[in-house]
Order: structure tokens, then C-alpha cells, then sequence
């Protein structure tokens, strides 16, 4: 009892010490306005009028003063940075004839690496222990036995993901081809000439001014790339949107050979693309579902270790495939550090900034052997996007972080369902708190993802309306289901 | 035709669009076992230029797949199962939604018309079904495989080879039939899973004579015949069949069409192979026409005394002398727990009575198929006669022997015919 009334006690003391320091301006004001709100009254209105006199007021300082005002106040709204509002986004959903249950993947490869039966035990491993679940999706070359990866079902892939997503996404915002500003399209692995922002401008018809973009190589996040450079483009643009298409092509990439670390993607890999809308419209103000509050990106490129632990290179025999390397959380977590020690300060609450303020400079100078403090993310953001990278990704953030079940239930759901869908995968996840009816006016929500490279990016969306549960989109058949509980191992 | 005349072969696995069969596990019985070693194999003719393609078909699959869980599960044996808990001792089917395999070919020198032209019917078994069987590696072998060949024409074949665990020739044609309704725009049928049968005692101690014990054929579903086996179809003209009814009924022992085909292939064989080697045959019925499950046949046989020789004798015999075994069967296999096998078409002469079964009820958008072929697969040395229904101008009767024994057979019905 003494246990549970202790910590009941210290949770109160937390309490009293965020809202004191977190609301310390506010609270130093209060016997300020206090003070003089009593002298006004003691003071009645004949004697305000008789101070208000004698303090000379002329035309002119009361011009300047003015003109001050307005000139500071015009500088400071110009010099702003536009804000950019994500209007809407839709996510693609593969049809039924993509589906691969577990039992089916595990027999394909199988009958593919008849000779390597060791390869395919580890194959079998991973799939029991990967986290997803029966109804992820391949594309429909790779249903075939040999999978029949050719450049035309690679275009065709693109196309079926790309467009439907598009068309989704017109349906939604009510957004006309004619009128996209700025088109973004990032896709990792698959870059073919003329290239897929090509595509797009091609089937529908858009504009000979438009700026388009095509990002490739970039990994998993570089869909928060792409979100990085529409939200400097607005900058420059005024009165401008922009779509950001956000997709990986499974067909290319899926690794014919038997070498056992680039077995991994070809386990956790599936169909997926999305297609977002931002604007920097005034007027869009009000249908838009976010708003842009920061982004931040941080690069480990230049230590070796992590530039090498995602590698796409050839085996032995010449197959090309992603080679993952062992120490992968390692580097994962250091990036999320590096990542964290940035945002930290933007987004943490006095009260979280000062505790690890006093705890970094108490490790420096009193005693080195102190734990670090973990500030509390929770208390930032209500939702949060980790990329669906694999269950052992979603796993170490957590511990780092410190995050409870729920806030982790929409990356694990989504890797359930859809598998890791690369840098589309935060917007199902996304997509996901809607469905649940999580998402409420002013949330804040903290989508995090990592890329080959090694990078990790994140972002911080505003909720400026609170979202009616949709009900369309990706997860409008199946919502009802979830979240469901997903065992350590699944037996095959 | 020696060489294959089917090129460009591409496999894919079909799978149910949702998750069906949640890795139930559904056992066989001792019927299902009785019929393990057989395959239904089947082909429907589609002449001409369709208003459907085959990714409609295969698109259609997925749909159709949502109904049979089963038929997209794969065997397990008890021996190596995962799940020491399922407590079965006879092999089962896992529902894992593993599905079945497409085979996609073309043929190119041939349109339907032309290939349907051609004399000998056995190169629709033997190049457009894909030559399916269960095992080595069971864990992974699908039931049920599809092939649709496409034609010069534009018309396209679609072979289907049908584990004889999953159902009989009534289930392949219904399974068939339902893909025909799906792809017409009508809605998918709830397929009623037959409740597992009592496990009723008999007091018998004797043997069944309908199906044969062998030893246990190991991971690889498929009997090996002493000797070769062909095929033949033959087709009994309307007047051909009046007339053998009218050589045969007499007024106060009316025989039925069926039993008369019977006697008459029964005493082709009995000069053939001589009269210790035929004294017995099976007949195999079934309850109902539709989704027939192993349960629902019946398995009879008819012993014939030295005596009766004639075809009306015959007829008559079988008419009235036919002796239902399924209770013996069911003892027999339960009592051998696994350790040795059986095979049931082929033990003895084997007849099987499809008179009920409308092969052309598979129907696409009110295309009906030009032509349709069953046979079995996996039949044992006596060989099997497959009688289908009467159509507007002929009889089929399919039959499936051992080379020398069809050759002969061929000569042996065209005299008694005359």
C-alpha cells in the first residue's frame, strides 16, 4: 500500500512541477494584472482620465507610435514563414488479387530456393517472428513461380499504385490536374527514364509550368523528404499546393538469390503508395486536416558504420539485393538520438527541457555515473507515426522512448496489415488514428521515420480540425477488426 | 501427338481474397482415404472469341476460393504436425489459404475447333490439365491445379485436376459451376460443409472386396500401374442405345439403360481377360448431385456366380445383386490406422454412375463450353468406366484401362453393338 501511495504521491509532485514551470509566465503575470487591476478600481475613472491627460499625449507621438506599430507588425508577418497545411492524403489500397497469406509466401519460397533449404528455414523464421499479418501484398509479377519481374510490370506496378492513389486523392480534396503547383514523387528502388513525376505529368495532363520532382535512392524517409522540400518550395511560391507522391515498387527489387541477410526484405516488403496534398493557401485554412509545425532531419552519413548498414549490392552469384547489417538497431538508435537531441527543444515543454537541462549539467559536473534523462515525448504529442520498418524497429523506440502500447498500436497495426510499405507506411499509420477516431483538434502528432543512408527524419503535424471518422480509405473494411493482438511467434 | 504442343507455361497461386480458413484443421475420413491415391481430372472446351479474359478468371478465383477453405488448405500428416494438440491420427487438411496453382500456356498450332477435330481424346488429359499430384513434399503441394490454355482462335481450354480427397466428380463439376455463376455477375454461394459423420459401429468381419489394400505409397500421393493406361471415350448414338434396350429388356425384366451399359462393358471384359479375373465389380453412386463430398458415395459390388454369362443375365444381376459396402470400408480403413493405403477406382473393374451430373451446367455470361472431358487419374490395373448422362444426340461412357485391354475393348463393343 505504501508502494502505491508513494508513487501516487510523486505523480502528484510531477504534476505540480509541470504545470508550474510550464505556466510560469503565466503564473508570474497573474499578481501583476492583480495589483493594477486593484489600483484602477481604487483609483475610479475621473482619476484615470486626469493621469491619462497628464501624460501630454500629442497628435504626432500618437501618429508615430502607431506607424511603429504597424511597420513592426507587418515586418514580423512578412518575414514568417508561410504555413503549410496538409489539405488531405490518401493511401493506396492493393485489390484482393495481390494478397499473400503467410502460408502462400512460405511455399513460393520454397519451390524458388528448392536447393537452399537453409535459406528457406530462415526465411520461415523471420515471417513467424516479422509481425505481419494475413493480408499483406505482393504485386502480381511476384505471384509467379519464377516471379516474373520485368521493367514493363515494374511501369505497370507504378502505374496501378501510383494512379489509384492520385485519383483518391482527387476525389477527397476536390483537386483539379490542372491545377498541382508542385509535384514530389519519391520511390527508392525503382527510377526508370522518362521518370514516374513524368509519368504522372503525362497521363494527367498537368501543366507545362509545373514543378516536378523525382526523389530516388533516398530509403524509407524520404517521405518526409519530400514533405521537406514542398514546405521550402511554398516558401518561395506564394499561393501555391503541392502533391508529394510517396511510393515504393516491389517488383524490381525482390531478391532472387539465397544469401541470407538480403533475404530480409523480401520478407517484410509490400505494396504500398500514398498521395498527399500540402497547400499554403489561406483559404485552405479551413478544410485542411494539419498544419505543419516542424520538421527536422538529420543525417549519419558521415560515420562509416552507418553509411555501410544498408547496402544494396550483389551476392555471389550476381544477384542483385539490400544487404542489412547486423549492428542495424545500434545505429537506428543513435540516429534517433542525434534526431532527438534537435527536436527536443522544439517541442518539449519547459518543464521537460529543464529536467534534462539539470541532468546533463549535473552528469557534467557532479557525477557521470547519473542515468541520462529520457525527456518524456508523451508529453509533446498525443499520436505517434513510427515508420513500420519491422517489429524490431517499432520495438526499440519504444523502449527508448518510453511509450506505452497504445501509442505505439498504429505503427504495430500497420505492419500487421500492410507490411513495411517503405516511406508510405506513416501515412496508413496515420490514416489508421483516424479510422480509430483518435484524432482530435489541436493533437500533435510525431511521425518518425529512418532510410537507408543512415537518416532519420522527423515531423510534427498539428490537428486544426478534429477528423470525422472516414469512411473510405485503407482501413474502412477491416477497422473493426483491429487493433488485433499479434503473437511473439506465429506457427506456420 | 507425341511432342506437347503447349508452350509458353506460367505458374501463379490463386489465394481466397479474405482470410477464410484461419489454419483450421479439417480431417479426413475414412471415405476421404478410401479415395486418396485418385485425382478427378476434367476439361471444358470454350470455342471462339469470349467477352472475358483470363485475368477475369483468375480474378473470379479469388472470389470463388472465399467459399471452399478447404480446397485452398494443404495436407499435413500427423507424424510431422506442428500441433501436437489437433489430435488426429489420420492425415487432415490444414485451411492455411495457401491456395491453388494457375498454370497459364497457349497453343499455337491449333484452334479449339481443330484440336477438338482430332481423333484421339486422351491429348486433352494428356497436355491440357498439368500433370498434378500430392507429395513428395505434401506440406507445400497444392489440391487443386487450374490450366487455361488459350487457342489460335481466341478460344481457350481450362483444364482442372481435382484431389479425389476433397470430393468426387460431382464436387469437381459443382466447384466448376460456381466459378461459371461468379463470373456471370451472380453472387457467391455458402458452401454447407458436410457434419462429420457418425462413427457408427458395424459388426462386419469381413473384408470389403470394393477397394483394394496396399502398401503405404509414403509422401507421394499417386499409384503406380503395373502397365500403361489409355483412355478412350466412347460415344453410344441414340439408336445405338434403343436398339441394345430393345435387344436386351424383356417385357417382364425391364432393365435400365445404365445397367445394360454396364453388362455390356462388364461381358466385353469378361471375354477379354477371362472369367476368374472379372468375377467382381464396383459400383460407385452417390447420394447427391451436387457437392458431393466422399461420404455421400456409395460404394457397391456386384459378384457374379459362374453361371450367368449372357448380357441381359447380367443386367439383371446387377439391377437386383448389388451389395452396399460402405459400412465394411469405413471399418477397414479405421482398423488400419494409417499404416497401408487403398485404392477404390481400379481394384476391381470400377463403374461409375454420373447419370446426375450436368458437366455443361457451367455456364459464363450464358456461354455454355463446346466440350467437356472427365476422367480419373491414378486408377488402379482393372481400370474405370465413367457413364454420363444422356445429351440431344449421344451417350458418353469414358473409359480408362490398361493399353492392351483398350485396344481389344474397342473391337469387343463395336460387334456387340451391331
Amino acid at each position: 500500500m505504501s508502494d502505491i501511495s508513494s508513487s501516487v504521491k510523486l505523480k502528484y509532485v510531477k504534476l505540480g512541477y509541470q504545470y508550474l514551470v510550464n505556466h510560469f509566465l503565466t503564473l508570474l503575470l497573474i499578481p501583476f494584472i492583480a495589483t493594477v487591476a486593484i489600483e484602477l478600481l481604487r483609483m475610479g475613472s475621473q482619476e484615470i482620465f486626469t493621469v491619462l491627460y497628464s501624460l501630454h499625449f500629442e497628435v504626432l507621438h500618437i501618429l508615430c507610435s502607431s506607424f511603429l506599430i504597424i511597420f513592426v507588425s507587418t515586418v514580423y508577418f512578412m518575414s514568417k514563414p508561410r504555413t503549410v497545411y496538409l489539405v488531405d492524403y490518401s493511401c493506396y489500397k492493393p485489390p484482393v488479387t495481390c494478397r499473400v497469406p503467410f502460408s502462400s509466401f512460405m511455399e513460393h519460397s520454397r519451390l524458388i530456393l528448392k536447393d537452399n533449404p537453409k535459406s528457406v528455414e530462415f526465411q520461415m523464421r523471420i515471417l513467424e517472428r516479422s509481425g505481419l499479418g494475413e493480408e499483406t501484398c505482393l504485386p502480381p509479377a511476384i505471384h509467379y513461380l519464377p516471379p516474373a519481374p520485368t521493367m514493363e510490370a515494374a511501369r505497370n506496378e507504378a502505374q496501378m499504385v501510383i494512379f489509384t492513389a492520385m485519383e483518391d486523392l482527387f476525389k477527397k480534396t476536390g483537386l483539379k490536374p490542372k491545377d498541382i503547383d508542385i509535384l514530389i514523387v519519391n520511390c527508392s528502388l525503382f527510377s526508370p527514364t522518362p521518370s514516374l513525376s513524368a509519368m504522372i505529368i503525362n497521363k494527367y495532363k498537368l501543366r507545362s509550368n509545373i514543378k516536378s520532382y523525382n526523389l530516388s535512392g533516398m530509403g524509407c524517409s524520404a517521405g518526409l523528404i519530400s514533405v521537406d522540400v514542398a514546405r521550402d518550395l511554398l516558401q518561395v511560391h506564394p499561393n501555391s499546393n503541392a502533391v508529394i507522391i510517396s511510393t515504393e515498387i516491389i517488383t524490381p527489387n525482390y531478391y532472387k538469390g539465397n544469401e541470407r541477410a538480403m533475404l530480409l526484405p523480401n520478407c517484410l516488403f509490400r505494396m504500398g503508395g500514398a498521395a498527399v496534398l500540402l497547400s499554403n493557401r489561406r483559404s485552405d485554412r479551413w478544410r485542411a486536416k494539419y498544419k505543419l509545425c516542424h520538421l527536422v532531419r538529420t543525417h549519419q552519413g558521415a560515420d562509416d558504420k552507418a553509411y555501410y548498414c544498408v547496402m544494396e549490392e550483389e551476392d555471389k552469384e550476381g544477384n542483385v539485393g539490400i544487404n542489412l547489417s547486423k549492428d542495424l538497431m545500434t545505429i537506428a538508435g543513435e540516429a534517433l538520438k542525434a534526431n532527438i537531441t534537435t527536436i527536443g527543444p522544439l517541442v518539449l515543454p519547459a518543464s521537460e527541457q529543464l529536467l534534462f537541462l539539470s541532468s546533463l549539467i549535473g552528469r557534467k559536473i557532479f557525477n557521470p555515473k547519473w542515468k541520462p534523462y529520457i525527456p518524456d515525448f508523451k508529453q509533446a504529442f498525443e499520436h505517434f507515426c513510427i515508420h513500420a520498418g519491422g517489429r524490431a524497429v517499432i520495438d526499440e523506440l519504444q523502449k527508448s522512448l518510453q511509450l506505452s502500447g497504445e501509442h505505439v498500436e498504429a505503427s504495430r497495426m500497420t505492419l500487421h496489415r500492410f507490411g513495411n510499405t517503405s516511406s508510405s507506411s506513416l501515412w496508413y499509420e496515420l490514416s489508421y488514428i483516424e479510422a480509430q477516431g483518435r484524432m482530435k483538434r489541436s493533437d500533435r502528432v510525431w511521425q518518425i521515420a529512418f532510410g537507408s543512408g543512415f537518416k532519420c527524419n522527423s515531423a510534427v503535424w498539428k490537428c486544426i480540425r478534429t477528423i470525422k471518422t472516414p469512411t473510405d480509405g485503407p482501413w474502412s473494411d477491416c477497422i473493426e477488426r483491429y487493433p488485433v493482438f499479434i503473437p511473439e511467434v506465429v506457427k506456420l | 501427338m507425341e511432342a506437347s504442343p503447349v508452350t509458353g507455361v506460367r505458374l501463379s497461386s490463386v489465394v481466397p481474397a479474405s482470410v477464410v480458413g484461419e489454419n483450421k484443421p479439417r480431417p479426413l475420413t475414412p471415405m476421404d482415404l478410401a479415395m486418396k491415391l485418385h485425382y478427378v481430372r476434367a476439361v471444358y472446351f470454350l470455342k471462339g472469341k469470349r467477352d472475358f479474359t483470363v485475368s477475369d478468371l483468375k480474378t473470379t478465383m479469388f472470389t470463388l476460393l472465399q467459399s471452399y477453405h478447404h480446397v485452398s488448405g494443404r495436407i499435413r500428416m500427423p507424424e510431422n504436425d506442428n500441433d501436437p494438440s489437433s489430435g488426429l491420427a489420420l492425415p487432415y487438411i490444414r485451411c492455411n489459404d495457401s491456395g491453388i496453382r494457375i498454370v497459364e500456356a497457349n497453343v499455337e498450332e491449333f484452334t479449339v475447333e481443330k484440336w477438338l477435330d482430332l481423333e484421339d481424346r486422351s491429348i486433352d488429359h494428356r497436355f491440357l490439365v498439368y500433370d498434378h499430384v500430392l507429395g513428395p513434399d505434401l506440406f507445400f503441394s497444392p489440391l487443386v491445379f487450374l490450366q487455361i490454355t488459350q487457342f489460335k482462335c481466341g478460344g481457350f481450354s481450362i483444364g482442372l485436376s481435382w484431389t479425389h480427397v476433397l470430393g468426387d466428380v460431382f464436387s469437381a463439376s459443382t466447384f466448376m459451376k460456381t466459378l461459371g455463376q461468379l463470373m456471370s455477375g451472380h453472387g457467391l454461394p455458402e458452401l454447407v460443409y458436410p457434419k462429420t459423420p457418425e462413427m457408427t459401429s458395424h459388426d462386419h468381419n469381413d473384408e470389403a472386396i470394393s477397394i483394394k489394400k496396399i502398401e503405404s505409397v509414403g509422401n507421394c500421393w499417386l499409384l503406380a500401374n503395373k502397365c500403361k493406361m489409355g483412355r478412350y471415350v466412347f460415344n453410344f448414338s441414340l439408336n445405338q442405345l434403343d436398339r441394345l434396350i430393345a435387344k436386351y429388356t424383356t417385357q417382364d425384366q425391364p432393365l435400365s439403360e445404365i445397367d445394360i451399359l454396364y453388362a455390356l462393358i462388364w461381358k466385353s471384359l469378361l471375354n477379354i481377360r477371362g472369367e476368374t479375373n472379372t468375377n467382381v465389380i464396383t459400383i460407385c453412386d452417390s447420394k447427391r448431385s451436387t457437392t458431393c463430398w466422399n461420404d455421400d458415395l456409395v460404394i457397391s459390388v456386384v459378384e457374379r456366380k459362374d453361371e450367368m454369362i449372357g448380357i441381359s443375365e447380367l443386367a439383371a444381376l446387377i439391377a437386383g445383386g448389388k451389395r452396399e459396402e460402405n459400412g465394411v470400408i469405413k471399418q477397414m480403413i479405421k482398423e488400419d490406422r494409417g499404416s497401408s493405403d487403398f485404392i477404390t477406382y481400379g481394384a476391381n473393374l470400377t463403374f461409375v454412375n454420373l447419370d446426375m451430373a450436368d458437366m455443361y451446367e457451367f455456364e459464363i455470361k450464358g456461354g455454355k463450353p463446346d466440350f467437356v472431358n472427365y476422367t480419373i487419374h491414378g486408377v488402379g490395373d482393372k481400370g474405370v468406366v465413367l457413364v454420363f448422362p444422356k445429351e440431344k444426340s449421344a451417350r458418353i461412357v469414358s473409359v480408362v484401362m490398361p493399353e492392351e485391354d483398350l485396344a481389344k475393348l474397342k473391337d469387343e463393343v463395336t460387334n456387340m453393338i451391331m
